[in-house]
């Protein structure tokens, strides 16, 4: 091949300044791989099930569904139950588990954690342990409204717990990290509510009814559209009717 | 400096404070360091083989390697004369060589040896020890970070917490393990096995304020000598970790020997951590409320 049959794009040109991208030691990372087990993100799920449940439980009780609220007490049971046990099994020296709780220390979002979850355990066994037997009803309020408010940092401290390391998405993630385990802890313990009540129960109820806003009624517009078209292909009477739902000469449905 | 208040009392207060500086220009490779660190701290054998990584067989610092030799080849100029601007400068350059025998063992024929002991830098604020649950790393009375073996049980929140991923987790064992800047000798008033072992005292064991000044003019002789590069990595009280308890003087950019350019502490952001979770909480409370209250027909 001669000179002149080389393409001039293909011809490389000596580089006359530095390399100046970024540099690494044979490509190896700075950074350790977190050596933790699949039991640990799958803590960071029952934990925020067992603590969003907890919340569950007490507001679904504070309204007066009590199915509801026995459901979502031994949801929030069964996740902080399993939690102690994926968390104990992915140590390294499972025997001295205790010694996580042999300091309180701030700068470590695991210390303050084992003992939020600790404390939850205690608080929910306790609210469980009144709610099926009835015994010691005022101390199992009070344990119930632990339980409670504990859940909740047990489902978002485990956001701070990955965010508190050095690896970069994570620590750049501390401020939202948080937000997204509330919402799929509440997703959580919402599915487990759903799946384990019956589905009278497993819905909002109580005899306060708000004023409906009207965004809410869209749905309901939806199906009364859907069932007066198929009324007027049927010929059955649409639903009736609610006062809170705009007139239906304004809808123009069914034509 | 800026220090989070809810950083607590982890950072050291020693004084003196003792460390090692790390005089990467006069490293010959030899690792006599990793070799003394394995014997006198019965540290068990690591990967045995060949990486083709130059001579670097052992990688990287982790649970069963507290000292580690990097080497690097570079096809650059090297010597005095490669980067003296002038004849007369040069000249001036191969005196000032010559009289202070500054010549680094890295320069050869139109390659750059760069190699670099590198060990736990024992950080002034040590996230590995913030995040630490059990206590089992500590601050021990010479201001390093050591762990204490009968208490670690072996979470591994230290190994993602580390920004220099120095810590790891020992295989078999459990515990996670690392540079105890060799607390048993210094309790018996011994240098560390590693500075007793460096033929060259490119490892060098001291007080650290005599240890930076002696950095400081090494970079200055260096610098005059032509090797513009030499630069001290860690020895600046103000950055990330408030400085390195073991810090080295390098002969290019951090990343070539695997070493953050920036190396942060991330506890020290740890109010950011606690006000990001309790947000978190109280969205998630307000949420629950929110769905059983707000959700009523």
């Amino acid at each position: 091949m001669t000179r002149e049959a080389v393409p001039a794009e293909r011809v490389r040109e000596q580089s006359m300044v530095p390399y100046g991208g970024p540099q690494s030691y044979y490509g190896q990372p700075v950074l350790k791989e977190p050596v933790w087990t699949p039991e640990v993100p799958l803590y960071f799920y029952t934990g925020g099930l067992g603590g969003a449940s907890a919340g569950l439980a007490l507001m679904a009780e504070l309204t007066g569904n009590h199915k509801l609220a026995r459901r979502a007490w031994l949801n929030a049971l069964a996740g902080v139950s399993v939690s102690p046990v994926l968390l104990i099994s992915d140590l390294g020296k499972p025997s001295r588990f205790l010694n996580m709780l042999r300091l309180f220390k701030v700068t470590s979002p695991m210390s303050v954690g084992s003992w939020i979850l600790a404390a939850s355990g205690t608080a929910t066994a306790a609210a469980v342990g009144s709610e099926l037997t009835g015994m010691f009803p005022s101390a199992g309020r009070a344990a119930k409204v632990a339980s409670a408010l504990l859940g909740m940092p047990l489902a978002t401290y485990t956001a701070g717990l990955v965010a508190n390391t050095s690896i970069p998405a994570w620590h750049d993630a501390r401020l939202t990290l948080p937000f997204v385990f509330a919402g799929s802890s509440a997703a959580s313990a919402g599915a487990a509510a759903v799946i384990t009540t019956p589905a009278k129960q497993a819905g909002p109820q109580g005899a306060w009814r708000p004023a409906a806003p009207w965004y809410r009624s869209l749905p309901r517009l939806a199906w009364r559209r859907a069932s007066a078209s198929s009324a007027s292909r049927t010929g059955r009477a649409c639903p009736a009717s609610s006062p809170a739902w705009p007139a239906r000469s304004t809808l123009r449905v069914g034509h | 400096m800026s220090h989070s208040v809810l950083t607590l009392d982890t950072r050291t207060k020693a004084d003196p404070r003792y460390g090692f500086f790390t005089d990467t220009s006069i490293c010959i490779g030899c690792k006599a360091c990793e070799v003394a660190c394995k014997e006198w701290n019965q540290v068990p054998e690591d990967m045995q083989g060949f990486t083709g990584k130059s001579y670097d067989n052992t990688q990287a610092l982790g649970a069963n390697t507290w000292r580690h030799v990097a080497f690097v080849e570079q096809r650059v100029p090297v010597g005095q004369e490669a980067a003296a601007d002038d004849l007369v400068q040069a000249a001036e350059r191969a005196n000032a060589s010559d009289g202070w025998g500054l010549d680094t063992y890295q320069d050869g024929e139109g390659i750059r040896w760069l190699m670099a002991s590198d060990v736990c830098k024992h950080c002034t604020t040590a996230a590995c020890l913030d995040v630490c649950p059990t206590g089992a790393l500590f601050r021990t009375e010479y201001g390093t970070v050591v762990v204490q073996e009968d208490i670690c049980n072996g979470c591994g929140y230290c190994v993602p917490a580390c920004p220099f991923g120095v810590i790891d987790r020992r295989e078999g064992d459990g515990r996670v393990w690392k540079c105890t800047l060799c607390y048993d000798r210094l309790k018996d008033d011994m240098e560390p096995a590693c500075a007793h072992a460096c033929p060259t005292k490119s490892i060098q064991f001291g007080e650290l304020s005599e240890l930076r000044e002696r950095a400081e003019k090494r970079v200055e002789k260096l610098t005059a000598a032509g090797h513009t590069d030499a630069r001290l990595y860690g020895a600046d009280p103000d950055d990330g970790v408030d400085g390195f308890g073991a810090f080295f003087l390098l002969l290019d950019e951090p990343e070539v020997y695997g070493l953050p350019p920036d190396p942060v502490a991330p506890t020290h952001n740890v109010g950011q951590v606690w006000a990001g979770v309790f947000a978190g909480a109280a969205a998630l409370g307000a949420g629950i409320a929110a769905a059983v209250l707000g959700g009523r027909r």
